[in-house]
């Protein structure tokens, strides 16, 4: 609870960034940034976990455990994502994802 | 109830054949595989005669008419706590005479096969294929209900599918054998559907209760309405489909002829007395449902038999094929047997032409059986399908043109042979019936006596051909059979069959109408004569004639184009999506429009292709899309 | 915690003790031949699904964030099978592509961390878990399909995977945001209790449907396939065409006919419209497909069209209907798969051109194929006929009849390029056939079993007796 902030303001906040996020998704060229876009989408889903917690249900702190979860398991998956893009470096010597398109139709 | 326990043997014992050969073709010798599966099929063949033997021979109970038994029904699996499917055997006179029918032409057949493909290779395999036909022909005329003839219904498909492509080394037969599966596969979508409805509204697959003559179990689906006409029309018009697909009805009757690419006798069996027959048997065994939805279904089962059996005879005229010209044929007699069920009321004289598509079925089955065999024994003498190799044979096959000559009165309804009778019980329901019917079926049974004459003059008589080794009789394997099938085609008209079968089971008397009958013959002695005429000795007439007729004879010739069509619709509507029937009816008439289309067709793959277009951002916006336009169509404009 | 709360994770303990063993013996076989694992492993988990089909229990843990009963149980031993199937048929690639490399037991531990994944997300009492269980069972599939670190197209398939995931899991956690600031609580069972059924609680719902849906692959959430299955390993297409999509519809099934009554129309008419557009557009694209596992992707995705029918009846018979299914399709699709990949693997070859005249110089490969493909075309007598009868009852009896038009004339397409394969094989002669491929054992053995599963899952009409009563109790 932050005073002089309502519910509606970080709910804003938290849809922006989910949606900046699926626009850079959908837009940018590099992998790494990406990756980086598809951190600020699930940042805004996390936002939204605390959010809710702390001003709807603040009797029990189950939001912000997932919030934990959620960070965690985003980790996982960019490190993952990370180790995946250098293996396709290693063959194309770049991290454009123009150049993904071999399998198609 | 007891006492018919055996008859699962005869459905299980060619499913155990076909699993010997299937399982040894490899490793015994062909021959003795040719033996297993013909000696099953004798000891099916004794069972079903004794079976008919037991049933006809008892008395018949208090109320007169004929019971259903019903010896075995296992339960095979509860869909849900009231809907249970059976499996087992129903025994009824007309899954009797259906019994007799397949035992009877799949025994002469399988005989026949020792001799007729005696040095083809695969000669094992064909064995076990026909084995697993007769094992699922046998399964679909004894189904105690719609799930279990479904399911033999598609089973009969896939053994057809594997004996018309058993000539795998020929592109035509393979194509025949995918274009008579898909074909009856998309009729079997109708059939699918309509069981469905049927059995969902009634709550029962089973034909006992659906048959009921009061009606408890289809009023559900008699007083919904779809569009209309009632669910029940809609089922019944739809399992019609299924029924009109496997008996190749207009306008999905295009997989008949081409089917033709299998082996002879295979045509005789599948194409001729049995599988083609099973969509007139399913609407028979269905009858009473039909009858009590109201007019409408019947309405149009007999227009559609009307109009094939009409269309067929006509292209049958056309063709220079032998064994085509005995598939149109049978899709016009086939016709014959629907159109005969669709005016055929329920009960006493009104139920005539039930019985007599029954009656005709069960001759049918016999000559054209026949002819089918005889037609392989005239190709197996000459090494030819086609009609202009052939002539003068008579002196060559004098055993093979007798069995044919009586085949082919028979099928002309020359008295005394059995198809007169048949068939004028099927022209006297029609003409009480509905004039215009009986007007098409009577024009019709000269048009068969045309067709099948001319066939006869131009391959027995006629002008004899250089042939390369002189013309020689088939062994006994192939005329035994022959000369049974012929003695049946003889005296199978005189059976009483209004005794035995009817549509309310009780006993009816047929009389025999002298002024139908007198009509009946001239009109076919007149189509013999015509025949005769054209064809017996080589003459030029015929070419005038197809001079002068000009366009309708060369649109006859070319089946109307249907097969075309038909093509068009299976094949370019799936790739192109939108490529119509009539563009590719152009592309046939019109000369060199085929580049147009083709491009048309490669655009539209393009533009689908593009959706999958490799880039992973690409498929993103396509989920991102996918999700927001759910929201969009749920939320914000259905409003749940 | 005490011997009977035990029991209740059985599955999961086993799987873990299997991994762990399976990590000992990599760290104490190094610098060794490492194939030595492969037998062990296939060991190991085949104990592992033997044990896991016997005792079913019921019961909660861990104040109900984790659930079983007899239905879960099932659901994941039906799970086993497919996966001891799918290594099964690994093992003579493992042997032979894996073992030079030094990777081989990294494969199977991805595949069996996968596995845990599905069954902590169908014994899931709580979005959290059913979270956490869902990313576990996703991100080793990524690892898995660039597994092949030196093909370039195993790359890609792992690249477009893993983003595709990532956006995926993302909008299934702002979905999941949602329902709990609807809601504010995590608990299944509570959830629907709270539930108002308003605007937000339906937004969650789709949020949070497409990420599970991208793992059934329905369209359009299915682009990822055709590329994934073709570039990655054949065993890991087969695990994703199968074990992935089944433990997604199982949760899907769990979660929608358990827990959401006050949704039930939406999602009803969401699925209504999904299916209708899977089933249509696999089926297109999967006509002019020359490619085999290409084209098993698209069947596969248009097979996921026809597992929706299931969902038109939250009744007993659509969840029957839809366990049934996958189990079905679960033998028949793998055989299909066991049958390119004995053939890629010997001889480079997946076009349907190269099978020609398959049927000359291996007739049994091809007869395997031939049943695998009927089945899966859902004609009699094989088990995948039974499979889609069910399901089309399940529609009829809740009477969409224009689904059910449209179902049963996507069978008849599907037809059309099944037997495009059938025909290749069995009925076209070619100049240079492939030569004669003598599968290994491990391979043998798991085609054995898929074929047999064809054949008697449609006999034996026991088995679905049995699903529809554990079905009574969800």
């Amino acid at each position: 609870m932050i005073p002089g902030v309502s519910l509606i303001e970080i709910l804003t906040v938290s849809t922006l960034m989910f949606f900046i996020g699926v626009y850079g998704f959908l837009t940018r060229k590099n992998l790494i940034t990406i990756l980086m876009s598809l951190e600020l989408m699930l940042n805004g889903a996390a936002i939204n976990f605390v959010a809710f917690n702390k001003y709807l249900y603040p009797g029990q702190p189950n939001g912000q455990l997932f919030a934990l979860f959620l960070i965690a398991v985003a980790a996982c998956e960019v490190a993952l994502a990370i180790a995946i893009v250098i293996n396709l470096y290693r063959k194309i010597k770049a991290v454009d994802v123009e150049q993904v398109n071999t399998l198609k139709h | 109830m007891e006492g018919y326990a055996y008859t699962i043997w005869i459905i299980l014992l060619p499913f155990l054949v076909f699993l010997v050969t299937g399982v040894l073709s490899l490793r015994i010798r062909p021959q003795l595989a040719g033996w297993i599966g013909t000696a099953g099929i004798l000891v099916t063949l004794v069972l079903s005669l004794l079976t008919a033997w037991n049933y006809f021979s008892a008395a018949l109970p208090a109320d007169g008419g004929w019971p259903t038994v019903i010896p075995v029904n296992y339960t095979w699996l509860r869909f849900s706590d009231t809907l249970v499917v059976h499996m087992g055997v129903l025994l009824d006179p007309i899954s009797i005479m259906m019994l007799l029918v397949v035992s009877i032409v799949s025994s002469m057949v399988h005989i026949y096969s020792l001799g007729y493909m005696k040095d083809e290779p695969g000669f094992a395999r064909y064995f076990a294929f026909l084995s697993l036909f007769s094992f699922s022909m046998y399964g679909l005329v004894l189904a105690t209900n719609l799930f279990q003839i479904y399911f033999f219904w598609e089973l009969v498909g896939v053994s057809s599918y594997l004996l018309i492509g058993f000539y795998y080394d020929r592109p035509s037969a393979v194509a025949a054998a995918k274009k008579a599966f898909i074909v009856t596969r998309f009729a079997d979508f109708g059939f699918l559907v309509g069981i469905l409805l049927l059995s969902w509204y009634s709550g029962t697959f089973d034909f006992l209760a659906l048959n009921n003559p009061d009606g408890a179990a289809i009023a559900g689906a008699a007083s919904a309405t779809f569009m209309g006409a009632s669910v029940l029309t809609w089922a019944l018009v739809l399992i019609f489909m299924g029924g009109a697909g496997k008996s190749a009805m207009f306008p999905l009757h295009i997989w008949l002829p081409d089917a033709m690419e299998g082996p002879t006798p295979v045509s005789a069996l599948i194409h001729a007395a049995t599988m083609v027959v099973a969509g007139v048997y399913l609407v028979a065994r269905l009858f009473p449902v039909y009858h009590m939805s109201g007019g409408a279904a019947l309405e149009v089962v007999a227009w559609t038999g009307a109009i094939t059996a009409l269309f067929a005879a006509l292209i049958a005229i056309t063709q220079e094929d032998i064994k085509r010209v005995l598939a149109y044929s049978t899709m016009s007699q086939i016709g014959y047997m629907m159109l005969s069920l669709g005016v055929s009321g329920y009960g006493g004289e009104e139920g005539l032409g039930y019985t007599a598509s029954m009656f005709h079925l069960f001759t049918h089955a016999m000559f054209k059986a026949l002819l089918f065999l005889g037609a392989g024994a005239v190709i197996h003498a000459v090494h030819s399908n086609v009609m202009g190799d052939m002539g003068g044979l008579r002196k060559y096959l004098p055993i093979t043109h007798a069995a044919f000559l009586v085949a082919c009165l028979a099928i002309a309804g020359i008295p005394p042979l059995s198809g007169f009778f048949s068939k004028d019980e099927i022209l006297a329901a029609a003409l009480h019936h509905n004039p215009a019917i009986y007007g098409i079926a009577l024009l019709v049974a000269g048009l068969t006596a045309l067709y099948m004459f001319r066939l006869y003059f131009r391959v027995f008589w006629g002008e004899e051909k250089a042939y390369a080794h002189k013309p020689h009789e088939a062994p006994l394997v192939m005329w035994g059979p022959l000369m049974v099938l012929a003695a049946l085609s003889v005296v199978g008209g005189f059976i009483p069959f209004g005794h035995y079968v009817s549509s309310d089971r009780q006993v009816m008397a047929m009389h025999p109408e002298m002024s139908i009958a007198v009509t009946a013959s001239v009109v076919s002695i007149a189509g013999i004569l015509l025949a005769m005429w054209l064809y017996r000795r080589p003459s030029a007439l015929p070419a005038q004639i197809a001079g002068s007729l000009g366009s309708l004879y060369q649109s006859a010739k070319n089946k109307f184009y249907i097969d075309e069509i038909y093509m068009g619709v299976t094949k370019k509507i799936l790739f192109a999506g939108i490529a119509t029937p009539v563009a590719w009816f152009d592309r046939h008439i019109v000369d060199g429009t085929m580049n147009a289309i083709a491009n048309l067709t490669a655009r539209i793959s393009s533009v689908i292709k593009g959706l999958q277009s490799g880039h992973v951002q690409q498929y993103a916006v396509g989920f991102v899309v996918g999700v927001l336009g759910l929201v969009v169509i749920f939320i914000y404009w259905l409003k749940f | 915690m005490n011997w009977d709360d035990l029991l209740l994770m059985r599955h999961e303990l086993q799987l873990l003790a299997v991994i762990l063993i399976v990590t000992c013996a990599e760290i104490y076989l190094s610098g060794r031949d490492k194939s030595r694992i492969i037998p062990l492993s296939l060991a190991l988990f085949g104990i592992h699904m033997a044990a896991g089909w016997l005792w079913p229990v019921e019961g909660e843990l861990f104040g109900g964030m984790y659930r079983t009963n007899g239905l879960i149980h099932l659901m994941k031993s039906i799970l086993d099978v497919g996966v001891f199937i799918v290594i099964l048929q690994a093992g003579g690639w493992a042997r032979k592509q894996l073992a030079p490399e030094n990777r081989v037991s990294e494969f199977f531990l991805l595949i069996w961390s996968s596995l845990l994944g599905m069954y902590y997300m169908v014994s899931a009492g709580d979005l959290l878990m059913v979270f956490l269980g869902l990313e576990l069972s996703t991100l080793p599939v990524a690892a898995l399909a660039a597994y092949e670190v030196l093909k370039m197209r195993s790359a890609e398939a792992g690249i477009k995977f893993i983003l595709t995931a990532g956006l995926a899991s993302a909008v299934t956690l702002m979905g999941i945001s949602l329902l709990y600031g609807s809601t504010g609580t995590f608990v299944l069972a509570d959830l629907g209790k709270q539930m108002q059924g308003n605007s937000l609680e339906a937004l969650g719902f789709i949020f949070f449907f497409a990420g599970v849906a991208f793992k059934i692959s329905l369209v359009p959430f299915h682009f990822w396939t055709p590329d994934v299955y073709e570039g990655a390993p054949v065993s890991v297409a087969a695990y994703l065409s199968v074990i992935s999509k089944g433990a997604a519809v199982f949760i899907l099934m769990i979660l929608l006919m358990g827990f959401a009554p006050l949704l039930t129309d939406l999602w009803v008419n969401v699925l209504y419209l999904l299916a209708i557009l899977t089933m249509t557009i696999g089926n297109l694209f999967a006509l002019r497909q020359r490619n085999l596992k290409r084209l098993l992707a698209y069947s596969a995705v248009a097979q996921a069209g026809f597992i929706m029918l299931g969902f038109m009846s939250s009744q007993q018979d659509g969840k029957a209907s839809i366990i049934y299914f996958m189990l079905v399709y679960l033998f028949s699709n793998l055989a299909a798969f066991g049958v390119v990949q004995t053939i890629e693997m010997h001889t480079g070859k997946e076009d349907i051109g190269d099978y020609e005249g398959l049927y000359r110089t291996n007739p049994r490969l091809s007869l395997v194929m031939l049943l695998a493909l009927f089945s899966l075309a859902g004609i009699p007598p094989l088990a995948g006929f039974f499979g889609k009868f069910f399901l089309f009852m399940t529609v009829a009896s809740a009477g969409y009849y224009l689904l059910l038009t449209i179902a049963v004339i996507n069978t008849v397409i599907s037809l059309y390029y099944y037997l495009l394969i059938v025909r290749a094989m069995f009925l076209r002669k070619s100049d240079n056939p492939l030569p004669l491929v003598t599968s290994d054992g491990w391979m043998r053995a798991g085609l054995v079993i898929c074929v047999a599963g064809i054949v008697a899952l449609g006999v034996a009409s026991g088995v679905y007796d049995a699903i529809y009563a554990l079905c009574a109790h969800l």
